[in-house]
């Protein structure tokens, strides 16, 4: 059997290597400089010419996806994969910032130097029409509202999406691991009725059940990320399913700890916020949801 | 997810699907009683080929095999529905680690043939999740033990030849340092079986004991020393517990039946079904880290919990969600979706109820729970 579940030497040096830089920085807000920085790590580089390195990738974002990391991440492996030369150099050194999405409403539309649209299971190169209306977000990112006009049509989606799908899902993984580890944490430290709130199945169970899940979400994105390098026909069905899995764990993970963290999960300083609403703000990506689903049900007999 | 084994355990693999296309119509996996004597007869031809030992140890008549072989094994005879892994290979572990060697040459030839079977006699009327309280009694006497008291909810009981008793040697109260295991003949005077049939056409027993004489020379381990050979015997068969080849075909055949009874169109029941479909990949990577963990001889105590709870919740999921779908032709008796209702509502209950193994996943993975 190969061990592909767990990660191996190299990208588990990949991953500590991240979230060392993760630890010496501000990584859960923007800032260019610091993105420049994650560039000059070599991060987005991974895979992004065509060679396998998801594996890397689900090393890297599982570092990232704990610090709750900023910046357009998802959005930035997705375009990497679609752009032609000349763009993706300026994205992979760091000094062009991709807004991706469906318009009008796109994340990271007022920083963006590279914008693509995604309509009808089809990408665009793309340019503002107008001006980009700026908005705040939960995340606390800078998005925007902007009418895209197209400049040309994109090939290769299907496996940038799946590469997104994929970092998606390591992103979001990990960062449910975080908050249940967060909120593990403080169920063992706050006493109540004389007692670790732990201590009660009421607090335990749950936090287990979510740890559950996204113990799963994590297997199955490490698992994806190897059929994908080892070339498997079946290997984007399986980055679809880690994706839609890691959303739905982390959500739960983030509700769960939020729950057990009581009145000081709720506080905008507090340990939690930084980490639930990043969790929010990944899960609602636009990675074709209706077609991650047609995938995993093709993949099981219904087409 | 296949490309992680390698091309031996796929060759193996192909071989084990040829081997059970033969048994395609035992349809056992959900329900062994009715059919024991044919399942018998497969546990007998696995045998005979090395495959009840496939992990064993090469001086002990095994093949020597790692345990993802064991998996594999398993998995397909769970798609195949044919059967599942026999109880015999707890008893086979623990004698192997445990036995004698006159309890190793007298009972592991047999187990490895498929030729002998056992029934756990754990659980007992006021002792299931509880089990360090049970109160079924050994009294040593001389060269035998006498056994009294009353066993409940055994699988199989009334169909094998043994059964693998777990009673109390010690003094009322001792919990789980005063328990000894037994290899007890089920036609010992004294002991009486009484079926409890079930809602998916099986059967559970109980076991009434009544001055059951058994020699010495069949308990197993040391006197009292029961509760770690257990712990280790469940440690050794954990990847085999709950391999993802029901749950993948359980979700085959709910396809087979959308697209039988036009229910396939309805977009809801598309992304219902989509969900079910990543779930049970869910379980499949689940169950496969267990295996990996336990191939590289690391703990997996909390994952195998986790795959127990995700697997067995899962397969009530599917079950329930048919139900939903179909509506009062899933009511008909005979139907498979009535069959895998009736069935799944036993598997979150056997082998560790789903509040027991979520007890093990917070104190294991999460540091948290107040007991041991």
């Amino acid at each position: 059997m190969i061990a592909a579940l767990e990660l191996d030497a190299e990208r588990a040096a990949v991953r500590d290597a991240v979230a060392a830089w993760c630890r010496d920085t501000e990584a859960a807000a923007f800032a260019p400089g610091r993105w420049r920085e994650l560039a000059g790590l070599g991060v987005l580089a991974v895979g992004a010419d065509g060679a396998s390195g998801a594996r890397e990738l689900v090393a890297s974002c599982e570092a990232l996806g704990a610090a709750a990391a900023a910046g357009p991440l998802v959005e930035t492996f997705v375009a990497l994969r679609l752009l032609p030369d000349a763009e993706r150099e300026r994205v992979v050194a760091g000094e062009a910032l991709v807004a991706l999405g469906e318009p009008p409403l796109i994340a990271f539309a007022p920083r963006a130097q590279v914008f693509i649209e995604l309509a009808g299971g089809r990408a665009y190169l793309a340019h503002p029409r107008g001006p980009v209306v700026p908005l705040d977000t939960l995340a606390g990112d800078p998005w925007g509202r902007v009418e895209l006009a197209r400049e040309r049509e994109l090939p290769g989606l299907a496996e940038a999406l799946a590469a997104g799908r994929l970092a998606g899902a390591a992103l979001l993984a990990a960062a449910g691991r975080r908050a249940l580890e967060l909120a593990a944490a403080h169920a063992r430290a706050r006493k109540q009725f004389g007692r670790a709130i732990g201590e009660f199945q009421a607090v335990a169970h749950p936090l287990a059940a979510a740890w559950i899940r996204v113990l799963a979400a994590e297997m199955l994105a490490r698992a994806a990320a190897h059929d994908a390098d080892a070339g498997d026909a079946g290997a984007a069905g399986l980055c679809a399913s880690a994706w839609l899995s890691a959303r739905r764990a982390a959500l739960e993970a983030a509700a769960r700890a939020h729950q057990s963290f009581g009145a000081v999960g709720i506080t905008l300083e507090g340990p939690l916020f930084g980490l639930t609403r990043r969790i929010r703000q990944w899960a609602s990506l636009a990675l074709d949801e209706a077609g991650a689903h047609a995938a995993a049900a093709a993949a099981a007999g219904l087409a | 997810m296949r490309r992680l084994f390698g091309p031996e355990e796929e060759a193996f693999r192909s071989e084990v699907r040829a081997f059970l296309a033969d048994w395609a119509d035992l349809d056992a996996y959900l329900c062994h009683g009715p059919k024991w004597p044919r399942v018998a007869a497969l546990f007998r031809a696995l045998g005979a080929r090395g495959w009840l030992s496939l992990a064993w140890p090469k001086a002990h008549g095994g093949l020597g095999l790692p345990p993802s072989y064991e998996y594999v094994l398993w998995d397909e005879a769970a798609y195949a529905r044919a059967a599942r892994n026999p109880l015999l290979t707890i008893v086979a572990r623990t004698l192997l680690r445990a036995g004698s060697d006159e309890q190793r040459a007298r009972w592991l030839p047999p187990i490895r043939a498929g030729e002998v079977h056992f029934a756990l006699g754990y659980s007992e009327p006021e002792a299931g999740s509880d089990l360090a309280s049970l109160r079924t009694r050994a009294v040593r006497r001389g060269d035998r033990y006498v056994v009294d008291g009353d066993k409940c909810w055994q699988s199989y009981a009334g169909h094998v030849d043994q059964l693998w008793l777990l009673a109390r040697t010690g003094e009322a109260g001792s919990r789980g340092a005063g328990l000894s295991l037994f290899l007890v003949d089920r036609e010992s005077p004294g002991l009486t079986l009484t079926p409890l049939p079930t809602l998916d056409g099986d059967a559970l027993w109980a076991c009434r004991f009544d001055g059951v004489e058994v020699p010495a020379e069949r308990r197993v381990g040391p006197e009292h020393g029961a509760w770690r050979l257990m712990a280790e015997a469940l440690a050794d068969e954990r990847h085999i517990q709950f391999p993802a080849g029901r749950l993948r075909r359980d979700l085959a055949e709910l396809a087979a039946w959308l697209r039988e009874t036009g229910r396939e169109r309805d977009p809801v029941v598309r992304r219902e079904f989509a969900e079910l479909a990543v779930q049970v990949r869910e379980a499949e990577v689940l169950a496969l880290r267990v295996v990996e963990l336990t191939q590289a001889g690391r703990s997996a105590v909390a994952e195998a919990a986790a795959n127990k709870v995700f697997h067995t919740e899962l397969c009530q999921e599917i079950a329930r969600r048919a139900f939903a779908w179909g509506g009062p032709e899933s009511l008909v008796v005979g139907a498979r979706v009535q069959q895998l209702w009736r069935q799944s509502l036993w598997e979150t209950i056997g082998g560790g109820t789903s509040e027991v193994m979520r007890g093990v996943v917070a104190r294991q993975a999460l540091g948290l729970g107040g007991r041991n």
